[in-house]
């Protein structure tokens, strides 16, 4: 759609143009439908965002029982259990090796 | 529990719904905007808080959000994102910072209630909890009192305390019936709760009249800080810190956190000169970290009775009986009272002692066993728990004369409740007790030398014409109720802060 310049004038007759009450008109309705459109991402948005915090929460509060907490190690051995037979001993001492490097490094100790 | 998206983004729709007035003030604006959803309406209110960048608004919309009630940090978060936010971006950094809030909240499908320019006390511990002994029985005669006379909402604490909540029925017999209501059969399955539904103060006064459990400390703090509520305190004592040898460490460590929101909040009304002067002592110091004192009022408790549906009756013509009321703990001293007890039994004095009240299990263990090694030698003490005010009124009314020589006390209710039952007290010499004492009544000892205390008990045990002087001395003390301590902590905390309608 064309701008609206600061020369139109509302009461020429164009038969060709659109008048600017017309132009307005439908400048009004893109603008309303852009809105829509804004307001519709905007609760996409907020959706994602709600679900994601729900599943997350629902993460956090397992992760923060005593049960889970006291498994920890006993998960930590059942990877490495699994990793053995996967990939062999050596391949996962190397793995476990760079990880604690890793995490040592991390933590400044 | 699961939900759908469909669930989850009404819910805070509903939820924002019910915060925008308070942001929004504009009516047709709101109306457009509803019309519009929950992402329009969210992005409007990012964009008013982000011009007014006030900390109130940042607390509302982040519990609006959320259902849950930030920490301090996370208010501090919120607002600085908003404010560094470019215009278009304000949206998302908002969500960025308030996720952390989202991901600690309890549920997001609870509906909200906004409690605007009203007053709202927070009575969490006497409505899911039977302990009855001093900041409950202050709490539950006040709050009997209070309720249905004034403009109030009663609150507890969602599980996690992540926000607040009205209190069921049960939960509003417990603060307000105590000596009426009923405990339901704990067999009898109870009703499911539905969807939860969180009371949120805006502009309202908060009252704090019991010590929040540590878990609450840093979300009440923050409400005091940021949420523009005006939050007032009974002040009861500050032993945990300034007599902290005398309790355990964790009650310590419970106290220093409730001071974080001591210093945030706007009024306290201590329950005696004593506790006021610690209050004000804290509040003083509060200087040093840049922050306005606090005011502290002095609205002492009564000499007044426990409220019961009986009127109490003497027994019989046993032996004398000497009470002991108050928790168990060596703050208390009621080691003391066994030490004295015992000599004065080997000098050949008839009489009997009873303790009243609860107490932890590393104290009251030790302190049974000595109970029943005296009851071995054929001395006449025993230890009543868990009672009822019947059945403590019908104790003073018994007693010959009741003790009470606490080491440190912010009030000592005991003594109170014994000359409002005409009974003399023997008490410590000092703080609050020793105020108490000024009217009479009252044989005032030094609770850490022993021989005075047994020096005292001799002298009530054989003197019946000094028990008829110090009977005489209640007689004439000036009467104060609950009905006017109710009166006064209304007028001198809660209209002070703006939000009441005084009846």
């Amino acid at each position: 759609m064309p701008p609206i310049e600061p020369g139109d004038n509302p009461h020429a007759e164009t038969p060709k143009k659109l008048t600017v009450t017309e132009r307005l008109k439908q400048s009004e309705a893109e603008r309303v439908r852009l809105q829509r459109e804004v307001d519709s991402l905007s609760e996409a948005a907020l959706s994602k965002w709600l679900l994601i915090a729900h599943r997350e929460s629902s993460h956090v509060a397992m992760t923060q029982t005593v049960s889970w907490r006291i498994t920890k190690p006993l998960r930590a051995v059942r990877i490495v259990q699994r990793r053995v037979a996967e990939v062999g001993v050596v391949e996962t001492a190397h793995v476990v090796a760079a990880t604690l490097q890793r995490r040592r490094k991390s933590s400044g100790k | 529990m699961s939900l759908t998206v469909e669930e989850l983004t009404d819910s805070a729709f509903e939820r924002l719904v019910a915060v925008a007035p308070y942001i929004l003030r504009d009516p047709a604006q709101l109306a457009d905007l509803e019309s519009r959803g929950s992402g329009a309406l969210l992005s409007a209110l990012i964009e008013d808080v982000r011009h007014s960048g006030r900390n109130d608004q940042v607390w509302l919309l982040s519990v609006g959000l959320t259902g849950s009630f930030p920490l301090p940090d996370q208010v501090r978060s919120a607002r600085r994102s908003l404010l560094l936010a470019d215009g278009d971006l304000a949206f998302i950094d908002f969500l960025e910072a308030t996720f952390g809030l989202a991901t600690g909240t309890e549920s997001l499908d609870v509906t909200i209630e906004v409690v605007h320019r009203g007053v709202v006390i927070d009575v969490d511990f006497c409505a899911t909890n039977l302990a009855h002994t001093g900041i409950q029985r202050v709490v539950r005669q006040t709050m009997s009192r209070w309720y249905g006379e004034r403009d109030i909402t009663l609150v507890g604490w969602s599980p996690h305390g992540r926000s607040m909540r009205r209190l069921n029925k049960l939960e509003t017999s417990r603060v307000t019936e105590w000596n009426t209501y009923k405990e339901p059969d704990p067999s009898v399955p109870r009703e499911e709760a539905g969807r939860a539904h969180i009371v949120v103060p805006f502009e309202s006064t908060v009252v704090l009249p019991e010590v929040p459990a540590p878990y609450l400390c840093n979300v009440l703090a923050s409400l005091a800080e940021f949420s523009g509520n005006k939050v007032g305190l009974v002040g009861y004592d500050a032993i945990p810190v300034v007599s902290a040898e005398t309790v355990p460490p964790a009650e310590t460590e419970r106290f220093v956190n409730y001071l974080s929101i001591v210093k945030h909040s706007h009024r306290v009304a201590g329950i005696s000169a004593a506790a006021t002067e610690d209050f004000l002592g804290f509040s003083h110091a509060l200087r040093a970290q840049g922050l306005p004192p606090v005011p502290a009022v002095e609205v002492s408790l009564p000499i007044a009775l426990p409220d019961s549906a009986r009127e109490p009756q003497a027994a019989g013509s046993a032996a004398p009986l000497v009470l002991c009321v108050g928790s168990q703990e060596p703050r208390k001293n009621q080691d003391a009272v066994l030490f004295a007890s015992e000599l004065l039994w080997r000098e050949g004095l008839d009489f009997r002692v009873r303790f009243i009240g609860g107490g932890s299990l590393w104290f009251t263990q030790g302190f049974d066993q000595r109970i029943k090694a005296l009851t071995k030698k054929g001395y006449d003490v025993e230890v009543w728990r868990g009672v009822r005010d019947e059945a403590l009124l019908a104790s003073y009314a018994e007693a010959r004369f009741s003790i009470f020589p606490s080491l440190h006390e912010g009030y000592g209710l005991p003594v109170a409740e014994s000359l409002a039952m005409g009974v003399p007290v023997v008490t410590s010499g000092y703080g609050s007790t020793a105020e108490i004492a000024v009217g009479g009544g009252c044989v005032l000892i030094d609770p850490r030398d022993e021989m005075t205390i047994v020096d005292a008990m001799r002298s009530l045990l054989v003197d019946s014409e000094r028990i008829d002087v110090l009977r005489s001395e209640i007689a004439t003390r000036p009467s104060r109720s609950w009905d006017d301590y109710a009166d006064e902590l209304w007028d001198g905390l809660v209209v002070p802060l703006g939000s009441a309608v005084n009846v």
